[in-house]
């Protein structure tokens, strides 16, 4: 046992979906994700085990393998875990169901001479399946106590706690590598078949997939994916507008009440003007992203996402990705940082450094903000279809943007690299309420987490910017024009002058930068300094919006110039936190500095085309 | 050995819905291992379950496992029926 710890280091080994993430969480209480999607545990995730089972474990999670022969990342963490941790205990997980494929494993460690305790996932899938197991026959011939452990309602579990701590063969590190050729894998797979045969008493039924007749199905399954889709971007929308309206009117009250309260003042001005009005201006997009995840976690869940993948990997496979750049790109839409990590599950480096490119491509929650207010400006007191119209084309046009960009990337990096789809199609499951919801508001916590502290931070400096000096004779454009943020702003004006714009909204555009819902926050600082009607904060932005103008008397916020700035935001990378992720993802600071140069470059040049040419 | 050629096609051929024996597996060495990782041995039952339009994946049943996989993929698998 490891000297500097009383803990019994364990590790879960097991096939993608064979439910080693659930045991994981049961095991020690803690809640990671479990989605019904092969391949999502992309990394280790480590724990300690619950009081309960009154042992103590490190429980050690390892992303899912089919064999131990490394041929992709996943398999290559499994091994090294295997090869370099202090472990003291390995734990096999296997699917009941899946047995047959499974067991391959069980003799690939058999053959690098690790003992291993065996957990056999049971769930409702397999009770119906009526498989009959000859549980002492397999405990035998592996050599390795078993116990049956239900994944979905924890039962089994403490018994499983209990065998593997009182398996008398100690952990060995693999001292050799396992022969990877044809003829010993073939005997290998051919022998795990035999053994299977022991093992199943009884052939279950044929499983009847009457959903995949539908959602699979050579014709139907098109219209049926874009359906899907669609449903799942109206609800955003359609869904989340009220709740939106809610938290709006919330922050306006707010900030009327601490006008009240405090009077006209500095005090006063940086409570509500500047932090209850900044925060508002973004938290009025957290109803938005809590429904995006909804959906989305009630996709994995349900095992559709799987299907869509394998829709979708004819189309990706022309511009060089395949369908397994499905789930990081739709993860993109929420925000490019979990996508660019979810990349970690695709086999081939090539598509990996496409797929991470043109990601930053994908709409994001954060851009959903900037959208939202351009789009409420453009059609102000319009009917609400038309923006909604609007955001579709936006969100259609980048990632059609995103797959020419990447079919460029395929046509310029040569490889001889094969590209492989091969994916399991997990049976369907009827998501779990309870879980989809604790789930969401988990990942939408994270969101304002992030998103939070750095909006903040930003306000309290572009406050003081805009206070510096400060004179409390003067009218609020006064004290905006004779402000410190103002000479910095008109010293860069000639760089956002060719986009139509004046140097307050090409400040609000940099500090985009930071995260692009800044831009809001940002705009909601510079041009709210006068008093804030009764309401809504969105309206009385508006309005100030529609009566900026440059100093010769000519609006700032004509058409061309708010449709110039929607293509910048669709183009340009403008998230540090993004590129801080890819530069550690990829392990190299040029190509992080590459993506963000040439993305840039091309949003800034398109902006400036659009604005020039209409 | 495969005497009669009319009932041995590649996957990618195989009628929608027809059962069959996996007979052998002529890709190379890392495509068959992986192949085999994933169910599809000599001797496995397959069933074609639906080609996605356009030239996409095939969905096959694999000793009562769904897996979907590329054409290219599935002309390596060689079938038999019985």
């Amino acid at each position: 046992m490891n000297a500097d710890s009383v803990f019994e280091r364990v590790a879960l080994v097991g096939s993608p979906n064979s439910g080693k993430t659930s045991l994981f969480n049961w095991m020690t209480g803690l809640r990671f994700k479990t989605v019904n999607y092969p391949g999502s545990t992309v990394e280790s995730h480590r724990g300690k085990t619950l009081p309960v089972y009154g042992v103590n474990f490190e429980v050690i999670d390892t992303p899912g393998i089919y064999s131990l022969v490394p041929s992709s990342r996943d398999e290559e963490v499994t091994l090294d875990i295997l090869r370099r941790e202090d472990l003291d205990r390995v734990i096999l997980v296997l699917d009941a169901l899946q047995l047959k494929r499974q067991l391959l494993l069980a003799l690939q460690l058999r053959e690098l001479d690790i003992p291993f305790s065996v957990a056999l996932t049971m769930n409702d899938l397999a009770e119906k399946a009526k498989k009959s197991l000859h549980l002492p026959a397999l405990s035998e011939i592996l050599d390795a106590p078993v116990a049956v452990v239900d994944g979905r309602l924890g039962g089994g579990v403490k018994e499983l706690v209990r065998k593997v701590h009182e398996q008398g063969r100690a952990f060995k590190k693999p001292s050799k590598e396992l022969p990877s050729s044809e003829e010993k894998v073939r005997a290998l797979t051919q022998q795990s078949r035999v053994l299977a045969q022991k093992v199943v008493r009884a052939e279950g039924e044929e499983r009847k997939e009457g959903l995949d007749r539908l959602l699979v199905h050579s014709f139907l399954s098109f219209p049926i994916f874009v359906l899907v889709m669609a449903a799942l971007f109206t609800s955003v929308f359609y869904v989340a507008s009220p709740l939106m309206d809610l938290v709006d009117f919330l922050f306006a009250s707010a900030s009327g009440l601490v006008s009240e309260i405090f009077g006209h003042g500095l005090l006063s001005d940086f409570l509500g003007s500047g932090i209850i009005e900044g925060m508002g201006a973004v938290f009025v997009f957290v109803p938005q992203i809590f429904i995006l995840f909804l959906g989305l976690s009630f996709l994995e869940e349900s095992g559709y996402l799987a299907r869509a993948s394998t829709l979708i990997d004819r189309p990706l496979h022309f511009v060089g990705l395949s369908g397994r750049s499905f789930v990081p790109l739709l993860s993109g839409f929420a925000c490019a940082v979990p996508g660019v990590m979810a990349t970690r599950n695709l086999k081939s480096a090539r598509e990996r450094w496409i797929a991470v490119f043109i990601l930053p491509l994908m709409t994001c929650s954060a851009r959903l903000p900037v959208y939202a207010l351009l789009l409420a400006f453009l059609f102000f007191g319009e009917p609400a279809w038309k923006p909604g119209l609007s955001l579709a084309v936006i969100y259609f046009a980048s990632a059609f943007v995103g797959a020419v960009a990447a079919y460029i990337l395929h046509k310029i990096l040569k490889t001889k690299e094969r590209s492989f789809f091969l994916m399991e199609l997990p049976p369907y499951r009827w998501p779990q309420a309870k879980r989809m919801f604790s789930d969401s508001l988990r990942r939408t916590n994270a969101y304002i987490k992030r998103a939070g502290p750095t909006i903040f931070f930003f306000i309290l400096i572009l406050w003081t910017l805009t206070h510096l000096p400060y004179d409390s004779s003067w009218t609020a454009t006064q004290q905006l024009e004779n402000s410190v943020l103002a000479k910095i702003g008109m010293f860069m004006e000639p760089l956002f002058r060719p986009m139509g714009l004046d140097w307050r909204v090409g400040l609000a555009l940099l500090s985009a930068f930071v995260a692009r819902e800044v831009f809001v926050s940002a705009m909601a600082v510079i041009f709210n300094l006068a008093n804030v009607a009764e309401g809504s904060l969105q309206a009385s932005l508006i309005t100030q919006m529609k009566d900026a103008h440059f100093p010769d008397g000519h609006l700032i916020f004509t058409t061309p110039a708010v449709v110039a700035m929607i293509v910048f935001f669709m183009l340009a990378l403008q998230c540090l936190s993004t590129t801080g992720v890819v530069v550690k993802e990829m392990g190299s600071w040029k190509y992080g500095l590459f993506q963000l140069v040439v993305l840039n470059v091309v949003a800034y040049a398109a902006a400036v085309l659009v604005f020039q040419l209409f | 050995m495969i005497e009669n050629t009319s009932s041995f096609l590649p996957l990618s051929q195989s009628p929608q819905g027809k059962p069959a024996r996996v007979t052998a597996l002529s890709g190379d060495e890392d495509m068959n291992r992986r192949l085999r990782e994933l169910g599809f041995y000599e001797g496995a039952m397959v069933t074609v379950k639906s080609r996605m339009p356009f030239g996409g994946p095939l969905v096959v049943l694999v000793d009562q496992f769904a897996l979907a996989l590329r054409r290219v993929e599935a002309d390596v698998i060689l079938l038999e029926f019985v």
